[in-house]
């Protein structure tokens, strides 16, 4: 018999702490740290797109690659087949259509690639020298940052950006954007490979 | 939509590729040409081309995705997902355009009027906002109006035709069994949009929907169909 029943509960707490305190994202010079070893990413991810006139979310598959320093490959294979690519600055998109991809040309792609740039300093972790977004950092198991719109205009558009953090330094689990309190869109991340070798076609060119 | 239909369509599919091609020659031969005249028709009743004319439309409220690829004026090509809920009774129509990545361009509900929740750039043009929606009205509502004839156009297809309080005529081309087609002419009696549609699932939905405007701005879209639910009228995502 344990003479000291809540010793264990005691020895698990204090564990818990030490890991906690001892976690890759405990303030922003640690991110900026950890995220700098990061020079590639690759991880499959499931989108889930929740609107009030939706029963039920729609549902995306798709993979994401990243290359230091801003390289980035947004794919997506279900419902709909679509590549885009940053590479040096420049974005391109993808449709498969017809049974060939064909290259889109729409002025939408010019946000796109706001978008792409953002995510590109997310896996820099820069996140406190963010212009478009303020950060909060709020500590604890997973760890969560929360970016909100500096400006009017682009807070009617984005409520705020969840950004949740993964226990292996340097990953992130999660990003949920709130565009209202009906509407937003969860990306969640699987299987993530970090450092491994990518092909630099893979940014620049179709599979 | 309408059953029968559906079971002729699948004693049709074995034979029904040079049909096909007879569809779009026919619908090319329609596209070039203003208003047509309608003849009567000598097979089906007039009742049953009226019948036939309304089965393409939703009876009831439906939710629709569609993946969406645009054409646009300056050649210029997109892929863009798009939900709309339905319901034709009501006259309500409430669209969402969305990029594959999931960002909103378009939120809009028409219930007697037009109400636009969200729209970036070039969706917020109030005239581009409508022409928008009423692309969606021409697809998925029986045609506005009252109907002024029934009969068949001069290549056989049976033909209702409807005409609005602005004077525009709209044709629906009831083809046999597995294809229908939207002609809408202006006021003067040229083609200004149409409407395909191919391959009716087993509910009798439409897989596949191209519509083309044939006036400036001239751009087309095709929808491929994702997913399509019926809704029970008291669903309340129709009435918030």
């Amino acid at each position: 018999m344990n003479r000291h029943p809540h010793s264990k509960w005691f020895s698990f707490a204090v564990l818990a702490c030490c890991a906690f305190l001892t976690g890759w994202a405990d303030n922003w010079e640690q991110i900026g740290r950890e995220s700098a070893n990061v020079r590639s990413v690759a991880a499959p991810f499931t989108q889930k797109k929740q609107m009030k006139i939706l029963t039920k979310p729609l549902v995306s598959e798709g993979q994401f690659f990243f290359q230091t320093p801003d390289s980035l490959r947004w794919e997506y294979t279900a419902p709909v087949r679509s590549i885009l690519l940053m590479h040096q600055g420049r974005v391109k998109r993808y449709l498969f259509t017809g049974g060939s991809w064909v290259e889109d040309t729409s002025a939408h792609l010019q946000s796109m690639g706001i978008v792409m740039q953002e995510i590109s300093q997310w896996l820099h972790g820069r996140f406190d020298q963010n212009q478009s977004f303020t950060a909060t950092l709020i500590n604890g198991s997973p760890a969560r940052i929360i970016l909100t719109p500096r400006e009017k205009s682009l807070s009617r558009m984005i409520q705020r950006i969840e950004l949740t953090l993964s226990q292996r330094p340097g990953v992130m689990k999660s990003i949920r954007i709130v565009e209202n309190e009906n509407t937003s869109t969860l990306l969640e991340f699987r299987d993530v490979q970090i450092n491994q070798p990518l092909s630099a076609s893979l940014f620049q060119d179709l599979p | 939509m309408n059953k029968n239909f559906c079971q002729a369509e699948h004693g049709f599919k074995r034979r029904r590729g040079p049909f096909i091609w007879l569809l779009m020659i026919s619908l090319i031969f329609t596209a070039c040409s203003s208003l047509p005249e309608i003849k009567s028709s000598g097979l089906p009743g007039n009742a049953d081309i009226r019948e036939r004319c309304g089965s393409f439309f939703p009876a009831g409220p439906y939710q629709f995705t569609h993946s969406i690829e645009a054409r646009l004026p300056d050649e210029s090509r997109s892929m863009v997902l798009g939900i709309v809920l339905v319901d034709p009774p009501r006259g309500m129509i409430h669209s969402v355009i969305m990029t594959v990545e999931g960002f909103i361009l378009f939120d809009a509900r028409y219930h007697r009027l037009l109400t636009v929740n969200q729209a970036v750039a070039p969706f917020d043009d109030p005239e581009f906002a409508e022409k928008i929606m009423a692309d969606i009205k021409l697809i998925f509502s029986p045609p506005a109006g009252r109907l002024i004839g029934t009969g068949a156009l001069d290549n056989g297809f049976p033909v209702c035709r409807y005409r609005d309080e602005k004077g525009l005529t709209s044709d629906v081309l009831a083809n046999r069994d597995f294809g229908w087609a939207i002609n809408q002419y202006d006021s003067s009696g040229h083609l200004s949009r149409q409407v395909r549609a191919y391959s009716r699932n087993a509910e009798g939905i439409p897989e596949r929907i191209e519509l083309s405007r044939h006036q400036s701005p001239r751009y087309g879209l095709k929808l491929m169909l994702l997913q399509a639910e019926r809704l029970s009228s008291d669903d309340k995502r129709l009435n918030y």
